[in-house]
């Protein structure tokens, strides 16, 4: 119980430094000095700091947005399990109220870009919903395997600290997973063979176009639960790759950052794809999954 | 009982009465309140059977009808039809008081055009031929009310009978009704054959017992079945018979197709499982049949759905959707019940009702919020509206709740139901061997169309009650009155209050109703998966969700006490005039998606021919025909207009020929019979 | 297994009769005027007429005399009578060319009575011999009539037709007759009897409406 209290705790903490870890292993890679690690921090403080300014048009929808959105976030931050020890909440099928605390959050986004009226914004709206549509059934299956390994459907057991022992013929289905995974990872979290975050011009975006019109406090609500996001994402694939020689929350931040430069990595020597082959992607990715299942089962 | 019988009367009481009170709107408050108060006196036995669960004995009661040729009544009140019941009363309640309201608008703009007391008169024999049909418990008194209940609709919906859409839209209902309930007197015929001609439920289980001699001479039970599936399945649109649904629900009057679309729909579902009563042991490949038609209509069911312009044909499709997932929990139920797997069969039928349920409460909130939408607007067109929120606040709040439900957002009472099924089908897949295999697939289907639902409703809600107004008449519209607004509020309580009693919902339908289906007779083990706890949990995982909006609600109005908050223009990227038809439309929002799957969805793109150097105005334009309706059902009644063209000749007015006929007749038959003498 | 249908076990007066109706049946169908059809099936009548008379019926013989004389004047008078007055005020037209041709309306006949005859061969031995007897004739006249009906192409050969199919009725009838039950024979031609008046008289308010009694062209009154 202290131990998931604890958990959260760091993830609320820390989860800011993700991004920051990601711009400065794309930046060194290019040779560059980069963005401050501790970016994202001042930039939330900043915003928290300021007032608001909201468009004609908008209704409460769109302020509400941002608060659904991150309590959506926090609530399934609670499922997720801590260094060894289960979740604050762990019961079979919490990945199920996992993924779909994940859509709510969604869609209390999609819905505050809709109030806007902006085409922009209607614009990244569109593109998210498709992307993740076609990303949930990956999502989902790529548990189910974890699941019938660690013998419940719950996220506790699912992410076991101990995947370095299962039997030898379940590792190749763990990195299956992990890979698909990880392509879930990159789409939900707007990275950049999906999306990119740091592209200037609005009809290239997908995540940033959809939060144009937010500021202050809601922006500022809206890229805190983008991290805590990321955060979420990378203690899910990077639990299944890490060896939990003990169990440990030095093991967690550090499957959690190994991530991020994974994800840095992949941003620095890839190009964003086009639209239109994302679908590929993520049907590469459920390919992945579809055939960890098969092995799993057998 | 006495209730029940109550209700039934002044459910056709009340329509006899208000046809006599005529063509204005005291024919409008009769009916309704005759409705409001069938509704209240059924709800009692309804509701005290489920709560006391004291039915262990089913309440079998009869009325001497000796004027019928079946003598005398069946009823039959068990778990199962009563908790078919509830939503029945609930919506026709709620609608009936919608439909005051509307149907007063209908007159004072029109007056004395339309006759409001038959209007009456034909939604309660529609609500009457619902519930009798749920208590019936013989086929003929069965297969009556449900003529009933399939016809009424016809007279309801070609109220507004001068648009030619309206009235295509009752031929289309009739025709498919008609069929639907061919297949239905073939699969009674049939078992009644079984039992030795007799008409009762009950001559129907018992017969189940000695079935297989009399059974194969008639094509086994698997002839049944596929007529149960053909028959019910119209009814709840399920994936090739559906083709009515998306035609008739933008039809009739609001409350109409909100009460169809919220009760009648379930009546194919009730029937569906109270004939598995009858068939005896199930086979593998009607659990086959059924999960890959619901897979089917849930998914497709959903892409048509997210790409219609109308936001009651979305929803019409949207309803093909739920009913598939419906039948994919019910065709799970059986093959795990076929597979020995009893806890897990009761498991997927107790999530397919639930969704049911729910399904009930929030599709009937959604088409009363869009026909609110309708009448103000005088449009259901995405491409017309827009900005609505601000203009009817409480009709653009109960719409979103409505739309956070259906999409099975936590903490809404949609999630429940899919909760539960992804839970079956996960553990399911676990058993080992490959043969769970298809659970899975399941699941993935399933995580498919939960993500196009997302997309769907955003969609919907977002482009007509968000952004700026789209025509003159969205940007005029305002508030509706307090009868149209009053269902939704109560509907929007009863979504709130079914997500969180979801716990004591699941526990009545595991332990209580899904017993009541024949075949997976074996007490059901709470120890498999123990369905209160876990809803017990995802209640309080809500509870932790809501306490955080709380704190972070507190917070924002905190910190942004004494700042500045400004208004300005959305961000429009320095151009200078934009205008609201510049705004991302339903055909674009939607493009992505309906691209990614253009394999299922088909889908053509019209574009003009440019030939000239200074090319003239041209149009461009996307269409999705349902290619169900285009590429099968249009061909196959074109075949069936030739051959009735064909058959038009033998009426051709020639004594000879008619005389012709009978000697040909004549001659065949004697030839038949006395040369089959010997 | 060919059954010897019990046709010759019947007295030489019946057999001539029986052969008489059935040579008028082919006449029917090869004439192609209407008066000589009227002609043929007042010979028809009139022979069908004598059937009781020679039957040996069980019943008194003034009876018997006055069922001959009461058919007899009916079958053989008073209906081609009627024809003839029908035939007569209508105007004067071209024979019209049938369905099916005189030549291949005969050998259609031929086939009826062949269908007869086997029908009667394959059908379970009745109680009464003389039914069986009695059956191919009758049945053969029947589908005689029938045939009228459904090649002819003047309103007053169908009603011939139907004429025709009585007198197979009848004969039909004829072995059922015990004791008294002669008034069923009665009665069935009385009812031919309002029958062919009814369609006489609608014959002729046709022609007077549309001016014509071809049913061809009666069908414009359809739908």
């Amino acid at each position: 119980m202290t131990e998931a209290i604890l958990h959260i705790f760091l993830a609320l903490l820390l989860a800011p430094l993700l991004p920051g870890v990601i711009s400065r292993v794309k930046a060194s890679l290019a040779g560059r000095n980069g963005k401050p690690l501790f970016q994202l921090y001042f930039d939330l403080a900043r915003l928290l700091r300021k007032g608001a300014v909201y468009s004609h048009t908008t209704s409460w929808v769109f302020r509400a947005g941002p608060m659904l959105g991150l309590a959506a976030m926090l609530a399934a931050l609670c499922l997720l399990p801590a260094a060894g020890g289960s979740a604050l909440f762990s019961f079979k099928g919490d990945f199920i109220l996992a993924a779909y605390l994940l859509a709510m959050s969604r869609f209390a986004i999609i819905l505050a870009a809709l109030d806007t009226g902006s085409a922009f914004e209607g614009m990244g709206a569109s593109r998210e919903a498709a992307f993740s549509a076609l990303a949930e059934p990956v999502f989902l299956l790529s548990l189910l395997p974890l699941g019938m390994i660690g013998g419940s459907y719950s996220l506790s057991s699912m992410l076991l600290p101990d995947a370095w022992n299962v039997p030898p013929l379940d590792r190749p289905v763990l990195l299956l997973l992990s890979a698909s995974l990880f392509l879930v990872l990159l789409t939900e979290n707007s990275r950049i063979p999906v999306d990119d975050p740091n592209t200037h011009l609005e009809l290239t975006m997908i995540h940033e176009v959809m939060v144009l019109d937010h500021s202050g406090v809601d922006l500022a609500f809206i890229e805190y639960s983008a991290a805590l996001k990321l955060w979420f994402f990378s203690v899910v694939v990077g639990s299944l790759l890490l060896p939990p020689i003990w169990s440990s929350y030095l093991i967690v931040l550090l499957s959690v950052f190994s991530m991020a430069v994974a994800v840095g990595l992949v941003e620095s020597i890839m190009a964003r794809l086009r639209l239109v082959r994302v679908p590929q992607l993520l049907s590469l990715a459920f390919g992945l999954a579809a055939l960890a299942c098969l092995l799993c089962l057998r | 009982m006495v209730f029940l019988l109550c209700s039934l009367f002044l459910f056709a009481g009340g329509g006899l009465c208000a046809v006599l009170a005529g063509r204005g709107k005291r024919a409008s408050i009769i009916g309704a309140v005759f409705a409001l108060l069938a509704s209240l006196a059924g709800l009692i036995p309804a509701v005290r059977a489920i709560a006391a669960r004291i039915l262990a004995q089913p309440a079998v009661f009869y009325l001497d009808l000796g004027a019928l040729p079946i003598g005398r009544a069946l009823f039959r009140l068990d778990a199962l039809s009563a908790f078919f019941l509830v939503p029945i009363f609930l919506l026709a309640g709620l609608c009936a008081i919608y439909g005051v309201g509307y149907l007063a608008r209908v007159h004072d703009s029109d007056p004395g055009r339309r006759h409001l007391g038959v209007q009456w008169l034909f939604f309660n024999l529609l609500a009457a031929g619902l519930v009798l049909m749920i208590v019936a418990a013989d086929a003929f008194l069965f297969l009556l009310a449900w003529e009933i209940m399939s016809l009424a609709p016809f007279f309801l919906i070609s109220l507004h009978d001068e648009e030619l859409k309206v009235r295509t839209a009752s031929w289309i209902y009739l025709v498919a009704a008609h069929l639907g309930a061919l297949c239905l007197l073939a699969l009674f015929a049939l078992l009644a054959a079984r039992s030795g001609g007799s008409l009762a439920f009950a001559d129907f289980e018992t017969a189940k017992i000695m079935a297989g001699d009399l059974g194969g001479a008639l094509g086994g039970t698997g002839v049944m079945f596929v007529l149960a599936v053909l028959g019910f399945g119209a009814k709840a649109g399920l994936m090739p018979l559906h083709v009515w649904m998306p035609e008739t629900y933008p039809a009739p009057p609001s409350h109409v197709a909100a009460f169809m679309a919220g009760a009648m729909v379930n009546a194919g579902v009730y029937g569906l499982f109270r004939c598995l009563e009858f068939f005896g042991p199930p086979e593998l490949w009607w659990a086959y049949l059924l999960i890959v038609l619901g897979a089917f209509s849930a998914l497709l069911g959903i892409l048509l759905a997210l790409i219609q312009n109308d936001i009651k044909r979305s929803l019409a499709y949207s309803s093909v959707e739920n009913m598939g997932i419906v039948h994919l929990a019910a065709g799970f139920g059986l093959y795990a019940a076929v597979a020995g797997s009893h806890g897990l069969s009761i498991l997927c039928f107790a999530a397919g009702l639930l969704h049911l349920f729910n399904h009930s409460l929030y599709k009937a909130l959604l088409f009363l919020s869009a026909g609110s939408v309708r009448s103000r607007t005088g449009t259901a067109e995405l491409s017309r509206l827009g900005g609505l929120q601000k203009r009817m606040p409480v009709v653009g709040c109960c719409f979103a709740l409505g739309a956070a439900s259906i999409t099975a957002l936590p903490p809404f009472n949609g999630f429940a139901g899919e909760f539960f099924l992804y839970v079956s089908l996960a553990t399911g897949g676990s058993q080992g061997d490959f043969a769970g295999l298809i659970y899975w697939v399941g699941l993935a289907v399933l995580a498919a169309v939960g993500g196009f639902t997302l997309l769907c409703f955003t969609r919907l809600y977002g482009l007509a009650f968000l952004g700026e107004p789209r025509s003159e008449a969205a940007r005029q519209s305002g508030p509706v009155s307090f009868l149209e607004r009053l269902p939704q509020l109560a509907l929007c309580l009863l979504c709130l209050a079914a997500a969180f009693a979801a716990p004591w919902l699941a526990s009545v339908i595991t332990s209580f109703v899904v017993p009541e289906l024949g075949f997976s007779a074996q007490v059901f083990r709470p120890a498999d998966i123990a369905p209160v706890q876990l809803l017990t949990s995802v209640n309080s995982v809500f509870l932790v969700f809501l306490l955080l909006l709380g704190g972070l609600v507190l917070l924002r109005s905190l910190l942004l006490r004494g700042r500045p908050v400004k208004n300005s223009p959305t961000w429009d990227c320095g151009y200078a005039v934009p205008s609201a038809r510049m705004q991302y439309s339903g055909g674009s929002f939607s493009q992505p998606a309906s691209h990614f799957m253009r394999a299922l969805l088909g889908g053509q793109a019209h574009l003009p021919e440019i030939r000239d150097y200074f090319p003239a105005g041209a149009r461009a334009y996307l269409s999705f025909p349902d290619r169900i309706k285009e590429g099968f059902f249009r061909p196959l009644f074109l075949i069936c207009l030739g051959v009735a063209n064909w058959c038009k000749r033998l009426q051709h007015g020639r004594v000879n020929g008619y005389i012709l006929y009978m000697l040909l007749v004549l001659v065949a038959l004697l030839a038949w019979k006395v040369g089959g003498h010997d | 297994m060919p059954v010897s249908l019990p046709l010759f076990s019947l007295s030489p007066w019946v057999q001539a009769i029986l052969g008489l109706i059935l040579i008028l049946n082919l006449g029917l169908l090869a004439a192609e005027r209407q008066q000589i059809c009227i002609r043929l099936l007042a010979l028809q009548g009139a022979a069908i007429s004598f059937l009781p008379l020679v039957m040996e019926w069980d019943v008194a013989a003034w009876t018997l005399f006055a069922l001959t004389l009461a058919f007899l004047f009916i079958k053989g008078i008073a209906l081609p009578h009627m024809l003839r007055r029908a035939h007569r005020s209508l105007p004067a037209s071209a024979p019209v060319p049938p369905y099916l041709g005189y030549t291949r309306s005969i050998l259609a006949g031929l086939l009826g009575f062949a269908f007869a005859l086997w029908l009667a061969v394959s059908m379970p031995t009745p109680a009464n011999p003389l039914f069986l007897a009695l059956f191919a004739p009758a049945f053969g006249t029947i589908l005689t009539g029938l045939l009228l009906i459904v090649t002819r192409r003047k309103a007053l050969t169908q009603i011939m037709g139907y004429l025709v199919m009585e007198n197979g009725i009848f004969l039909l009838g004829i072995p059922l007759v015990r004791g008294d039950t002669y008034w069923l024979e009665l009665t069935v031609m009385l009812d031919i009897w309002v029958g062919i008046f009814v369609m006489v008289l609608a014959v002729y308010h046709l022609n007077r409406a549309v001016h014509t009694t071809d049913v061809d062209r009666i069908n414009s009154l359809r739908d």
